[in-house]
């Protein structure tokens, strides 16, 4: 509903070779700041910052792999409901005028890999905020009455993010693609499933998932670790203990073309093709993530400087147990749009990035990186992710990775992971007659 | 959500003679340049990156309908060819050479053009921004491509749900000025543009005195303001105040209430939006900020506000924002109703607005909580130097960095008596707009005040 700012597209890297500008070398960016300790056998990862606000987040491994389809929704749902419906200590109303009063934003969230508990509040009153924090991930207590409010719009959340394109677009896309495994079914949860649930249902769901052998705290902040420390071994002395085996994923390997198509009466189309990508823990991932960077370069130089056919393509990887990447346009003309798609794609493929446009992307890539660490609750999400993935030190090291990568490296790792597509199309059925024929 | 709450944005004023730089905190410099340029230094040495930001007072205020949409057009010509750069391909390779991260936004009275670059850039970065923003070529064909992806933009927005209340609500409330509220513009004047009209809002809207230039992030004031002086010294000033020579006409008062539905099946749950005028920063600052804080009270958990319709069940959301602007700033009530009860809902709505005045609808904790949280936030915002430079080109357009240096100070002398006053000036009893967004099915919930549809 913002009619305040009409974006641009922003971070583009082009494939072409640059002019003879020399730019200066970029220092290899280590962050060597950041640290892992376990306190009382929770594992802890800490990221002292000089800004004022406080990020903390608890994170909970598993994701979509804890519950089978028929409870999609319960850990996103659950996890919210842990800081909106109560704790023992105070009930959903004080706990919500407390974190109201500090401007203290407390939330859970749940994705395919991985749900957490999340905290943002200014250093002055993190006092205030670990108080809440803590008691949301030990203590919640799920009171019906709150649990019922907090469905209605979780629904209603449900419903409007099917009629948000890109997001359906994408979630369709996934569901389609990886039938068959945890990602088929939205983490979110539909209507059914969400519409069975009830604050039981959530409690008996939320202390089988509190377990401090699948879940790891992160830390991001002005605050010592001294003072961090004490602040855990008060706060979790106590969480329950139980063998936990991780997921094991088969990702699927798309071969050939297949396509979804749903019909949505809109003023544009929107379409999009999912491919496989590399795990983050592959010596491939950060070539491939280079490419997919190119690709979107590329795809933003055709469609819509060359050809003008749309405001908004582009590409992306993921950091997923099931990676994909997936590229994007919306467009009144999707059979034009989709021929260079593929083109641009398979041109890619056949070349080989120049040193100089490597070059470029990578200065571009300091830059996006740098502009991360200017917040505290990126800097959490980054670890967290990259922890879930294996190992939170991915995150620290993908400076010096991309520095060493090489044009061959991001051929080869393009070439290995993209063969078939798994196309997605939304909106005009008509112009969609024969498009993947 | 609001408007205002979405936008991150909120306060400011006019801009005159103002000495901002006895009261700005100290890592804020101002300097004004003798051709009229305002530039502001943020030092934050956290990060190695430095973002250099040109605002211009320039957005859809300044559109008449024949103009609707080309302030957003002109500001996407920006990052194409130019004296220097003979093509958006070269104008690209540049941007990748120095690493920059860019973006530009076209709102109701500014329009923004940034670079993120790394510090060691900064010099060449701020030449690449005088070769962009003094010398534009407005290359006819680059611009008739433009045009179709610029309504290709409008037409994402036109996908979204809440489109279509966003349009109509606009028209309601704005009337034979819709142009001048509406950003993204109209279809026909998009596609039809030409490089003239682009040389018309540059010849009237992006001179120096008319701009403002931010440089935020690891970097030194003296030498910056140096650089600065270097390479935009030379920028010729106008002669001239183009809201003076051209002035924004004086948004009418409604005459009565309106309301009104629309349909869309792009939405799966209604919304309520209620909009009043409300006060700006030319003819009543201390209204801005009695709004602010009303506006936080009501936000609150612990409102009668927000008890009586969330808590209650009876809404999913419910939130009031009033936009700080020169010219008009709405006061917007917005409300997902539940759709099982949009009928009760609304008239809790107007029960709710009934008693904004009453001595009692606020307590005393919940002033002092609003005033606290509207600290926190200003604390917050600071804490993405590269996003920061936006608030403050926000509030130097609509009002002036005074505000913003004064606005803690402002808001801790808001009083109930101040905020009861805001209410009773702009919404007790004031005709306003409200509009409310169905899809086929939810048809039957509109109450028959809402009648006949838009």
């Amino acid at each position: 509903m913002n009619k305040i700012f009409l974006m641009l597209m922003t971070g583009l890297f082009f494939v072409t070779a640059a002019s003879a500008q020399t730019t200066p070398a970029t220092t290899s960016v280590s962050t060597i700041t950041t640290t892992s300790f376990e306190v009382n056998g929770l594992k802890v990862i800490f990221k002292p910052t000089v800004k004022e606000v406080i990020s903390v987040r608890m994170y909970f491994r598993g994701g979509n792999a804890n519950f089978a389809a028929s409870q999609a929704g319960i850990e996103s749902f659950a996890l919210k409901a842990a800081t909106d419906c109560g704790v023992k200590s105070y009930s959903s109303n004080t706990f919500r005028d407390m974190a109201d009063k500090y401007n203290i934003n407390i939330g859970g969230s749940a994705d395919y890999d991985y749900g957490y508990i999340g905290l943002n509040c200014v250093a002055k009153y993190f006092n205030e905020g670990w108080n809440l924090f803590n008691k949301a991930v030990t203590e919640p207590v799920f009171e019906e009455s709150e649990v019922q409010l907090l469905k209605q719009k979780a629904l209603a959340a449900v419903k409007t993010g099917e009629t948000n394109p890109d997001d359906r677009i994408e979630k369709l896309g996934v569901q389609s693609a990886f039938r068959g495994t945890p990602y088929a079914y939205d983490p979110d949860g539909s209507e059914e499933t969400l519409s069975r649930l009830n604050g039981i249902d959530l409690k008996n769901y939320y202390y089988k998932l509190l377990n401090k052998n699948r879940m790891f705290l992160v830390v991001a902040g002005k605050i010592t670790r001294q003072q961090l420390e004490a602040k855990i071994k008060e706060a979790f002395a106590n969480l329950p203990s139980a063998p936990y085996t991780p997921a094991v994923y088969q990702n699927p390997l798309f071969v050939g073309d297949k396509a979804v198509m749903e019909k949505r009466d809109l003023a544009t189309n929107y379409m999009s093709a999912i491919m496989n990508a590399p795990v983050m823990s592959s010596p491939d991932y950060v070539p491939f993530r280079m490419g997919i960077n190119a690709l979107s370069g590329s795809l933003f130089g055709q469609l819509r400087t060359k050809y003008n056919l749309s405001y908004a393509p582009g590409a992306f990887s993921t950091i997923n147990q099931q990676p994909y990447a997936m590229m994007y346009v919306s467009t009144t003309n999707p059979k034009e749009a989709a021929r260079i798609m593929i083109d641009v794609l398979n041109r890619l493929k056949k070349s080989t990035l120049t040193t100089a446009g490597l070059r470029d992307m990578k200065s571009g890539y300091i830059t996006t990186n740098y502009m991360k660490l200017q917040n505290s609750e990126s800097v959490t999400g980054n670890l967290g992710e990259a922890e879930i993935m294996g190992d939170w030190n991915y995150a620290e090291r993908m400076p010096d990775l991309i520095n060493n990568v090489t044009p061959d490296q991001i051929s080869k790792a393009l070439n290995k992971y993209i063969a078939g597509l798994r196309w997605v199309y939304l909106g005009n059925e008509a112009q969609a007659v024969g498009l993947f024929n | 959500m609001t408007k205002k709450l979405l936008a991150l944005l909120y306060l400011l004023i006019t801009v005159a003679g103002l000495h901002a730089q006895s009261k700005l905190p100290s890592n804020i410099f101002f300097k004004k340049l003798p051709n009229g340029l305002d530039v502001l230094v943020v030092e934050d040495n956290s990060v190695p990156l430095a973002t250099i930001m040109l605002t211009s007072k320039n957005g859809s205020y300044t559109e008449t309908p024949q103009f609707n949409g080309l302030s957003h057009l002109y500001e996407h010509m920006f990052f194409k060819a130019n004296k220097d750069y003979k093509s958006q391909e070269e104008f690209m390779d540049r941007v990748s050479e120095l690493g920059i991260d860019f973006n530009g936004t076209t709102s109701y009275e500014n329009v923004d053009y940034y670079f993120t670059l790394p510090k060691f850039n900064l010099k060449a970065g701020l030449k690449f921004m005088n070769s962009a923003i003094r010398y534009p070529k407005f290359d006819a064909q680059e611009m008739a491509r433009e045009n179709v992806v610029v309504d290709g933009e409008f037409q994402r927005k036109e996908s979204s749900p809440g489109y279509a209340l966003n349009e109509a609500m606009d028209h309601h409330l704005w009337g034979d000025l819709y142009s001048r509220k509406n950003t993204i513009g109209n279809h026909d004047v998009i596609r039809n543009a030409v490089p003239a009209q682009m040389d018309s809002i540059k010849n009237k809207y992006y001179y120096p005195n008319n701009c403002l230039l931010t440089i935020a992030g690891d970097v030194l004031h003296n030498d910056v303001f140096k650089q600065v002086e270097m390479i935009y010294g030379s920028w010729p000033a106008s002669g001239f105040d183009p809201f003076k020579k051209w002035p924004i006409p004086e948004f009418k008062p409604l005459t009565k209430v309106d309301n009104f539905y629309v349909v869309s099946n792009l939405t799966q749950v209604p919304v309520l939006e209620i909009d009043w005028l409300g006060p700006d920063t030319r003819t009543d600052i201390p209204a801005t900020y009695a709004a602010d804080v009303f506006s936080y009270i009501l936000n609150q958990n612990a409102s009668k506000f927000s008890q009586s319709l969330v808590q209650s069940g009876l809404a999913l959301q419910a939130n009031i924002g009033y936009l700080t602007l020169s010219h008009v700033g709405p006061i917007t009530l917005f409300v997902v109703p539940n759709p099982t009860k949009v009928k009760e809902c609304l008239a809790e709505v107007k029960r709710q607005v009934a008693m904004f005045d009453a001595e009692d609808y606020v307590t005393n904790e919940q002033i002092e909580t609003a005033k606290l949280k509207l600290g926190i936030r200003q604390t917050e915002e600071q804490e993405v130097t590269s996003d920061f430079v936006k608030v403050l080109s926000f509030w130097w357009a609509s009002a002036s960095i005074d505000y913003f240096t004064t606005y803690q100070e402002n808001l801790s002398k808001v009083t109930r008596a101040d905020m009861q006053t805001y209410v009773r000036k702009y919404i007790k009893n004031k005709p306003y707009c409200a509009g409310l967004l169905v899809n086929s099915q939810l048809q039957s919930q509109v109450p028959a005040d809402f009648k006949p549809a838009n």
